[in-house]
């Protein structure tokens, strides 16, 4: 039996707007075991961002639970300082996530100067060289600023910030989204070795469901706020069962010039408004699948060893 | 690790500013000047004796021009002029200093707050500001003035008074665009705390636009204080003041053109360093804009390098 790490109960995030309520997040049950990742997917808008950020407190959530090693996260009492230092986040961004007035160096020594985890001079810098050579950024790049470097290197010092403090958990927000392709390669291998060298767990978000294949353990498929899937991963692209999973698959482009005239479900139509969702399937309105019973409330039920879905008629489609 | 301290040494943050200030040449020129202003306001007292050569009467010296012994000549009452000169740098650097001063840190204070709480402590505060601002500045100085009276502690109240608001303007709306940086969240992220946030990171950022409202707030201050001494509410009389001096040279300035030219040139030459010297450090200060000059003047070299052959 793995370590669970992390235990998200019932986690709720609505936005009141002046059109409605924004179903941000809406009921998300997940858990991320120790030294694995989860990925989540989903398309833009889903909540997926929302839901991370939740996890750190970064945006306090509606309602719901997040529990670290069986704490309660949200709790008023809980030891924020200590949770900070355990649960991080890498942005998305890694051009606006870095101040411009800082230097490589006094941007990795930040986490330890607010938290004071170092005793002396010494023991920070050599710290922070260290850490910069476990993420591969040079060390004559400690007095750069961010807009000398390049993106992957600029990224690599959002890890390198995330890493600093020896978390157990880091939330990945699109890391590799803002950066060309053969970079992404880099910072994903990158963070694929530290995850083996140092144990920490992620919880990767991602529109991009090749780069979640490359690093996930397993995945969870978000859609309008809701977790519509979630399987281990090679569970989840042999046997999709929600039709928006299906779709999903589908649109990955495959390197194989046999399967180009391959059959393929697309969707159609635009994301339903995530303002005040009806009640049933939130699928239903883009679904080819849908019938009348897709309008009753849905529950994630189980379909298999680890494989749940929220689709009444899973068992039918995902033949 | 020598190797290590070597590196961080050599880069440090203000050697790096301090770098980038001593490329541009006009900046350190105004420097140089606004430095040497305020080694005269320092030191006016010991270079000086207020009683017997700033205000002490002399009516058989009048009206001399410019000599060995008095550079500046000597006023309509056998004043020296020149170290009237010197002595009105002191008296309009305290106001000008001073005032600059407390209306940017309570300009900073309530721009920060403002902005980062926003919502109804916003608005607020905006409401009570849009009262102020709305009366002319020049205006509103001279009414403080009339009410308190003259002399250079109700001065330098007066320019606090009506700097502030523009200060937490410029603080509030600089602040609102740095704090929507996803930086600002990262430094969360990591346990930093709401004063943090504003020390290390929405300060600095906002650091750009509020040292040239600063130093444009000097210029402003020097320009309104010789402004009010030559309309006769400022500084009183027999305290020399740039101001002051060009309203009682006004008779002789058709024969005595010194006597209008020495105040006059000061006021100028301290208002636009000022200015330039705020220019050229917020241009130092910020790290992109330094990359900027520097490929800027690659490319002059390099066609001035083609041109050569």
């Amino acid at each position: 039996m793995e370590h669970r790490l992390l235990e998200i109960h019932d986690l709720v995030k609505y936005f009141p707007t002046n059109a409605g309520v924004v179903h941000a997040v809406d009921h998300v049950d997940l858990a991320v075991d120790a030294g694995k990742t989860l990925g989540v997917v989903g398309e833009s808008g889903c909540g997926k961002s929302t839901l991370g950020r939740c996890l750190l407190n970064l945006i306090r959530p509606t309602s719901g639970q997040v529990l670290f090693e069986g704490q309660d996260v949200l709790a008023k009492k809980a030891d924020k300082k200590l949770l900070k230092q355990q649960m991080q986040i890498i942005f998305q961004d890694p051009y606006s996530s870095l101040d411009p007035r800082k230097t490589v160096f006094n941007l990795i020594a930040e986490p330890l100067k607010i938290n004071h985890l170092c005793s002396s001079k010494q023991e920070m810098e050599e710290k922070i060289y260290r850490i910069m050579e476990t993420v591969g950024l040079a060390e004559r790049l400690a007095g750069s600023y961010p807009h000398e470097l390049d993106g992957g290197r600029r990224q690599r010092i959002g890890v390198a910030r995330a890493l600093v403090m020896k978390p157990k958990f880091i939330v990945c927000d699109e890391p590799v989204s803002a950066l060309d392709v053969s970079i992404q390669a880099q910072i994903l291998n990158l963070m694929m070795d530290i995850q083996e060298e140092l144990g920490v767990a992620y919880m990767f978000i991602t529109h991009d469901l090749s780069v979640v294949r490359h690093i996930s353990h397993s995945i969870a498929v978000m859609y309008l706020g809701e977790v519509v899937e979630q399987a281990p991963k090679k569970e989840l692209f042999a046997n999709p069962k929600h039709p928006y999973t299906q779709a999903l698959l589908a649109a990955v482009p495959v390197a194989d010039a046999s399967r180009r005239n391959r059959e393929r479900k697309l969707i159609q139509g635009e994301v339903t408004s995530p303002i005040d969702p009806k009640p049933g399937c939130r699928f239903y309105a883009r679904c080819p699948y849908a019938e009348p019973k897709c309008q009753e409330p849905t529950e994630l039920r189980a379909v298999g060893d680890g494989h749940v879905v929220r689709c009444v008629r899973a068992e039918e489609i995902g033949s | 690790m020598a190797g290590k301290a070597k590196i961080k040494k050599s880069r440090g943050q203000i050697y790096d500013i301090w770098r980038a200030m001593r490329s541009n040449k006009l900046t350190m020129a105004c420097l140089i000047f606004v430095l040497f202003l305020i080694f005269l306001a320092v030191f006016a007292d010991v270079l000086f004796n207020y009683e017997t050569d700033i205000i002490a009467q002399s009516i058989p010296d009048r009206l001399q021009p410019p000599s060995a012994l008095h550079w500046f000549g000597t006023d309509a009452f056998g004043r020296d002029y020149f170290g009237r000169v010197v002595y009105a740098t002191r008296i309009t650097m305290i106001i000008a200093v001073l005032a600059t001063l407390g209306g940017s840190v309570l300009g900073i204070l309530i721009g920060s707050l403002s902005a980062y709480y926003g919502g109804k402590i916003d608005a607020a505060i905006q409401r009570i500001l849009d009262v102020i601002i709305s009366i002319p500045q020049i205006l509103l100085i001279i009414c403080v003035v009339t009410v308190l009276g003259g002399g250079v502690r109700n001065l330098i109240i007066a320019f606090i008074f009506s700097m502030t608001p523009g200060f937490s303007r410029v603080v509030r709306s600089t602040v609102m665009v740095t704090r929507e940086n996803e930086y600002v969240e990262a430094a969360r992220a990591v346990g930093a705390s709401d004063l943090q946030i504003i020390v290390s990171h929405l300060l600095p950022n906002s650091l750009g636009p509020l040292i040239v409202q600063a130093t444009m707030s000097i210029s402003l201050c020097i320009l309104s204080t010789a402004g009010l001494g030559y309309l006769g509410l400022g500084v009183a009389a027999p305290q020399p003041e740039w101001g002051l001096m060009l309203s009682e040279a006004q008779e002789y300035m058709r024969t005595e053109v010194y006597l209008i030219l020495f105040p006059g040139l000061a006021i100028v030459l301290s208002a636009v360093a000022f200015n330039l010297l705020g220019d050229g450090l917020r241009d130092a200060m910020d790290p992109r804009l330094r990359g900027f000059r520097r490929k800027k003047r690659s490319i002059f070299r390099k066609r001035r390098e083609a041109v050569r052959g």
